[in-house]
């Protein structure tokens, strides 16, 4: 069992950081793998960011779930702007230069969506960030207690999967 | 940052990259071990196998090749195999190598254990062999038996020209040709084309005429004009329809004539070969034309070598690269999306060897060589392949340029090879193997140049001091008696000069494998 207190540990530091900014930067982070092809090599140092940064991970990976089927939907438009960057004109050499250097190339930097939609989630790196701040802080000073009084949480309260999470919650 | 994560996480990359690099000797070794005995049917064994980090570079120590038709005894056994790579080639696409040396080469040595494959890869193998090609084989020439001049033939009964295919085939050719003749004079003829040129030319001047005296004085007169010129349209189709029927005809001949040519040619070349190899036949000598006594003394030893200069050169000169263009920028559609290709801006070629170093004892012989500049992209790399090998005990000089790096590659190669002993040598693929040597030396120069597709070998054999044991065999072979007198008197033996001037393999090919002896080049 020291493998699973191992874990919990792990997965205790890491979730131990929950304050409204920490959680806004799991869900900035969490955006970036989600909305550009998991299997790219700059997400691992996304991953590698969200592990290290102290950013909330539980955000991280529902951010990440929520935003891959957003994703979904904007493969044409991520598709259309990538393929404008790339065959810029003013941009080529640069890429040229890229596609021949040693490591870039596995980024698949010179796929059209990979590309529209690495470019698509930076442009709404900050603005994802401002947003799930206010929303984290309007839930904790507003929604919070309203929230609770809902029969639908209530229900979902008395259930037994919420037992089990809570019994997860408590070993963590 | 997260500390308390990322210290245990980055010596949990240590532990592992530590692990990695104490184990991975062994693995690497276990797997190149497996998959070369695989390749070679028998087994490959490596005593030790260090992979370098710090100076990045691979060292192999007692690496033993065994033979796949004799698992007793080593094919290859190599003392020392030092490979070093340069570290800044590491981080980009290339891989440049700095040296590779290989010591105490030694061949055909004996094995402790059977080199035979396990079980388990001989399986494996068995699912893996796939049908290779056929390789080329020289074949050896046999010497005529002389003998036969001691009969008596009847000329006239020998070249009956009654006999000769060449003869018989000549007569219907031109029985042939007279038929054509008549034919084309007939097809000409019924063209008829004087008349219907004059008619046509009768029709043009009557319009002509007309035209002249045409008055236009009222709509009568213009439907007139209309229809003399109609007439004069009509009149020049004819005559361009005749020029097409006349050029026709003409090209037709030209075309039969031409085949009948090119039939002339081949057919009567092969048939009067063939005459002359039945004449040959009765006469018992049928052999003599395919003869070359340089190629039938040194069978064993030329068809070896030409077998492997056949057999590798090809192989070599295909793999070496060939010059490339740059790649346009083309786009590919996928599922997820399109990859831009962009064009390769190469700084340099992907590989570079720069030196091999390789020592090499057998026996008395011993062998040092240095292979400088194998890349896989000579043009721009700028610098030919350059192969130095020396030899002690039978005095060996083996120089090779390898120039792919213009348009034309130019491989040239000499070779010069003085006092390699030749006793126990047995001729047993020819008929001169009712002897063997028994003391002799032999001195070989051999330059081979490669330019393009043509291919220039010259080679020098000379035998010194040769003893000859006719003891076995052929003792009535009239042959064996001018090669003994020959033999009392001759210091030296020199076996003349064989050059190969060849415009393509092909010819090479078909050369080697049909051998008709018109086509061979002259000894």
């Amino acid at each position: 069992m020291i493998w699973l207190k191992i874990i919990s540990k792990i997965i205790r530091i890491l979730n131990a950081e929950a304050t409204p900014k920490q959680i806004a930067g799991g869900v900035m982070l969490g955006m970036i793998i989600g909305l550009t092809p998991t299997f790219s090599l700059h997400n691992i140092v996304v991953v590698f960011l969200i592990l290290v940064i102290k950013v909330n991970l539980t955000a991280a990976i529902l951010s990440m779930f929520a935003f891959d089927l957003i994703a979904y939907g904007l493969d044409s438009l991520s598709d259309w702007i990538g393929y404008g960057i790339l065959t810029s004109t003013a941009l080529r050499p640069l890429w040229i230069e890229a596609y021949n250097a040693a490591i870039i190339p596995f980024t698949r930097f010179n796929n059209t969506i990979v590309m529209g939609s690495f470019v698509i989630s930076l442009i709404l790196l900050y603005p994802i960030f401002r947003l799930a701040k206010y929303g984290v802080e309007r839930y904790r000073s507003d929604l919070a207690s309203t929230f609770q009084r809902w029969r639908i949480v209530r229900a979902v309260k008395m259930s037994r999967f919420y037992r089990y999470y809570q019994t997860f919650r408590n070993i963590t | 940052m997260r500390w308390k994560f990322v210290i245990p996480f980055f010596a949990f990359i240590l532990i592992t990259v530590a692990f990695v690099a104490f184990f991975l000797d062994g693995i690497v070794e276990s797997i190149v071990e497996e998959r070369a005995s695989l390749l070679n049917r028998a087994k490959v064994e490596i005593d030790n196998l260090d992979i370098g980090f710090l100076r990045p570079g691979l060292r192999i120590r007692g690496l033993a090749v065994a033979n796949a038709d004799n698992p007793w005894r080593n094919m290859v056994e190599v003392g020392d195999i030092g490979i070093s790579v340069s570290v800044l080639s590491l981080f980009s696409k290339r891989i440049i190598v700095n040296e590779v040396v290989m010591e105490k080469v030694r061949v055909n040595t004996k094995r402790k254990s059977s080199g035979e494959l396990p079980r388990r890869l001989k399986k494996r193998l068995k699912a893996e062999k796939k049908k290779e090609g056929k390789p080329v084989q020289v074949p050896c020439l046999k010497l005529p038996n002389l003998e036969v001049f001691k009969k008596k033939f009847d000329v006239k009964e020998l070249v009956d020209i009654n006999r000769l295919e060449s003869v018989k085939r000549a007569k219907q050719l031109s029985e042939d040709v007279s038929s054509m003749k008549s034919r084309w004079e007939t097809e000409i003829n019924d063209l008829d084309v004087k008349s219907k040129a004059e008619e046509i030319v009768t029709k043009v001047q009557g319009s002509l005429e007309s035209l002249q005296k045409t008055e236009i004085k009222g709509p009568a007169d213009l439907l007139r004009l209309q229809g003399n010129l109609r007439n004069l349209r009509e009149a020049t189709d004819a005559l361009r329809g005749l020029k097409r029927e006349i050029e026709g005809e003409k090209l037709d001949f030209k075309r039969q004539v031409a085949t009948l040519e090119k039939a002339l040619k081949d057919e009567m070349k092969r048939l009067k070969e063939q005459d002359l190899r039945a004449i040959l036949k009765d006469l018992g000598i049928e052999e003599l034309m395919k003869v070359r006594l340089a190629e039938a003394f040194l069978c064993p030893f030329l068809g070896k070598a030409m077998n492997l200069i056949w057999n590798n050169a090809g192989k070599i000169r295909a793999a070496m690269p060939k010059l490339e263009k740059d790649e346009p920028v083309r786009t590919r559609m996928r599922a997820n999306g399109r990859d831009i290709i962009f064009p390769s801006v190469k700084k340099g070629p992907d590989f570079i060897l720069r030196e091999a170093r390789l020592s090499m004892e057998q026996g008395k012989w011993s062998l040092k060589g240095i292979i400088r500049g194998i890349t896989s992209d000579p043009v721009s790399y700028g610098k030919p392949t350059r192969i130095d090998i020396q030899g002690k005990r039978s005095k060996l000089v083996l120089n090779a340029i390898l120039d792919h790096t213009g348009k034309i590659p130019i491989d040239t190669v000499s070779l010069d090879l003085m006092g390699y002993p030749l006793e126990g040598l047995a001729f047993t693929e020819n008929p001169l193997s009712l002897s063997n040597i028994t003391r002799g030396f032999l001195d070989l120069k051999a330059d081979l140049a490669l330019r393009g597709d043509s291919i220039d070998l010259k080679t020098m054999t000379t035998v010194k001091n040769l003893v000859l044991d006719f003891s076995e065999r052929g003792k009535e072979n009239l042959m064996v008696d001018i090669l003994k007198e020959v033999m009392k008197t001759a210091p030296s033996l020199s076996i003349g000069t064989i050059r190969l001037a060849l415009s393509s393999w092909a010819v090479l090919g078909r050369a080697m494998m049909g051998i008709p002896p018109s086509e061979r080049p002259a000894p």
